[in-house]
């Protein structure tokens, strides 16, 4: 499967901070590909974040085995896993989680910077992502100045300027309007079209859901239901 | 863009930063201060006691050392040709010192009677300059005496007061004279001006029977007092043996003694600072860091690894110690040369002052380069205070940070 990007094997996950273990994931096997469009669905406590944070690195499953882009991540150690988080995969978090004390401009940079990329071809970059997700006027502003659902857009550029393989973004329109969760789903949908990103949500936001290409459902800790329910369709232009 | 973020970050709660800087900059300008005003009132107590008890040179003979009696004399024949030759000499004073009992209608006192050359005498320890009332040896009364304002209390005795005083000649035999009180010194140096008085060297040896040049001590004043060693080595080889040449240490070692405890508090105070300097750092950077919980989370889970996180919290901290460092530096440094030439005038605790040796009015003084040391012993304390709060940072799991979203 040479376009497959994330593949997991009977994923388990347990929590033991108190007397009583937590089985967060309880054997999830999963396979995404280059390109999806995907949304992890279910209800609180049903291990969405959990899988998330194995599949991003974050977290280390206490069970089972995880590739991204090939790689067994859970060999990895802590600094091989930083520096591999920083070239593969691009986070968007629920509350944003930009740099206050930067421009929209610069906490784009930022992530570039860690990257050790020549500052030209950081700024021509950040400048770009801003343009595509609608922010070309509002580079200079710092987040307080934005409104949510703009620093949630400068968040996607923010996860698209390390070019990473992949975009995972957990509850990304949680804190977001109407309005500002369809210019979002918007966005991220013609990159994931343009660009062939591949995005992973997790979300149990129905507007999300109704947008996404596959949706993968969990309950307890097990995947309920896997479903394709849109083609991947190329841009027409 | 470390930096940038750095210095950005310590202006996100700028009361706080403030509060930390303000406190940094009054340490270090209180450090300064502290600092050049024990420095003046060592150097003060230094001069103090060189000028009106040691000199910076003496030179007795080896048996008045072992005894302070009056038959232990040396002649200063041979050796006063040697210091009026030598260049490193400026001034120097030939005395007689023997020890007496003052008496007056209403009491008797012992006392350290010096017969000296008024002239080579105020040169060397500006005698003059201490009288505050009647005049010096020079008057016109007939055996004429000076004495301190105490020993005058005690006495109850007055300028032009009689006063007798009985002390052994040089066969042995106690003698008594009658003197008159011609001028009241001030005490500038504790008890020991407080048991001192000065007679004209002729009148001690006539009625003492000691010879023209026959005196217990010389004490001399040179150009180079860092080099006062150097000197007395070289001295030491020009005079004869049974003479004995001491620098100002060897007389006085309460002086380095004085010195070296008024370091030690000196070095207590600054612990106490530094102390408290390391906790405000880490009380400060402590709640910096975990106010940005989220943020360092989300930092480390983008890429950012725990190096450059530990870099940017100690960073922050030298920002903040580089703010107050130099302002406290600048602030120090005003104060002391504002006060340096002018002096702290502690009049109202003079007396407790001249009882210790220490001049009423202090010079605050400080090498350059303790300034340097000042400084790099903040910025190095604030390191090592930001130390705990940049691994506190970095210990944290950035999945555990962020599921505090």
């Amino acid at each position: 499967m040479k376009n497959t990007i994330i593949k997991t094997k009977n994923l388990h996950k347990t929590y033991q901070e108190t007397k009583v273990p937590v089985h967060a994931l309880r054997g999830v096997d999963l396979e995404i590909k280059k390109g999806e469009f995907t949304a992890i669905v279910g209800p609180s406590g049903s291990g969405k974040s959990t899988l998330l944070n194995i599949i991003g690195g974050l977290d280390n499953p206490s069970e089972g085995s995880i590739e991204v882009s090939g790689i067994d991540i859970t060999s990895l150690s802590a600094s091989q896993l930083i520096d591999f988080r920083k070239k593969n995969i691009g986070f968007v978090f629920q509350s944003y989680n930009l740099i206050p004390v930067l421009t929209a401009l610069e906490n784009v940079e930022f992530i570039m910077l860690l990257q050790k990329r020549d500052k030209e071809q950081r700024r021509k970059r950040a400048v770009d992502l801003l343009k595509a997700v609608g922010l070309g006027d509002k580079i200079h502003n710092r987040p307080n100045e934005l409104s949510g659902g703009q620093q949630q857009r400068v968040a996607v550029a923010r996860a698209l300027a390390s070019k990473p393989s992949f975009v995972l973004a957990d509850e990304p329109t949680a804190n977001l309007d109407s309005t500002s969760t369809a210019n979002l789903l918007d966005i991220m949908e013609n990159l994931n079209r343009e660009e062939n990103m591949t995005f992973v949500f997790s979300t149990h936001d129905q507007r999300v859901i109704d947008r996404a290409h596959r949706i993968i459902n969990l309950e307890d800790g097990l995947i309920s239901e896997d479903k394709i329910v849109k083609k991947n369709q190329p841009l027409s232009r | 863009m470390l930096f940038k973020i750095a210095w950005k970050n310590i202006w996100r709660n700028p009361v706080r930063s403030v509060i930390l800087i303000v406190a940094i900059t009054l340490g270090i300008w209180a450090l300064i201060f502290i600092n050049g005003l024990t420095t003046g009132m060592i150097n003060g107590y230094m001069e103090n006691a060189i000028k009106n008890r040691t000199s910076h040179i003496q030179i007795h003979s080896v048996e008045y050392l072992a005894e302070k009696g009056i038959q232990n004399y040396f002649n200063t024949s041979k050796v006063l040709p040697t210091l009026k030759k030598d260049e490193n000499v400026i001034n120097f004073s030939p005395r007689i010192s023997i020890s007496g009992m003052i008496s007056s209608p209403v009491s008797t006192r012992g006392i350290n009677l010096k017969g000296i050359y008024p002239d080579l005498e105020n040169q060397v320890s500006e005698l003059d300059s201490k009288i505050i009332r009647g005049e010096g040896l020079k008057s016109d009364l007939n055996n004429p005496i000076l004495i301190s304002i105490t020993l005058a209390e005690k006495l109850n005795v007055k300028i032009k007061s009689k006063v007798v005083v009985n002390f052994q000649n040089v066969d042995g035999n106690v003698t008594a004279a009658a003197f008159r009180v011609s001028g009241i010194i001030q005490n500038v140096n504790g008890q020991n001006d407080e048991i001192n008085a000065f007679v004209p060297i002729n009148n001690l040896q006539k009625l003492t029977d000691l010879s023209q040049g026959e005196v217990h001590e010389i004490a001399i004043t040179t150009k180079d007092i860092d080099r006062v060693e150097e000197f007395q080595y070289t001295l030491r080889s020009k005079l004869p043996g049974n003479l004995v040449i001491q620098n100002y240490k060897e007389i006085a070692p309460d002086l380095e003694l004085m010195g070296s405890q008024i370091q030690l508090s000196l070095s207590i105070m600054i612990t106490i600072f530094m102390l408290a300097l390391v906790f405000g750092i880490i009380n400060t950077m402590l709640m910096a860091v975990l106010e940005r919980y989220r943020e360092l989370g989300m930092l480390m889970a983008v890429g950012m690894n725990k190096a450059k996180v530990f870099f940017m919290v100690v960073l922050e901290t030298i920002f903040l110690t580089f703010v107050g460092v130099p302002l406290g530096m600048a602030l120090g440094r005003l104060t002391i040369f504002g006060t340096a030439s002018r002096g702290i005038n502690l009049e109202q605790w003079a007396d407790g002052l001249n009882q210790v040796g220490m001049t009423s009015v202090i010079h605050p003084a400080l090498e350059g380069k303790y300034y340097l040391v000042i400084a790099l012993s903040v910025l190095i304390t604030a390191v090592l205070a930001s130390l705990y709060p940049a691994r506190k940072a970095t210990s944290l799991k950035p999945v555990d940070a962020l599921r505090k979203l």
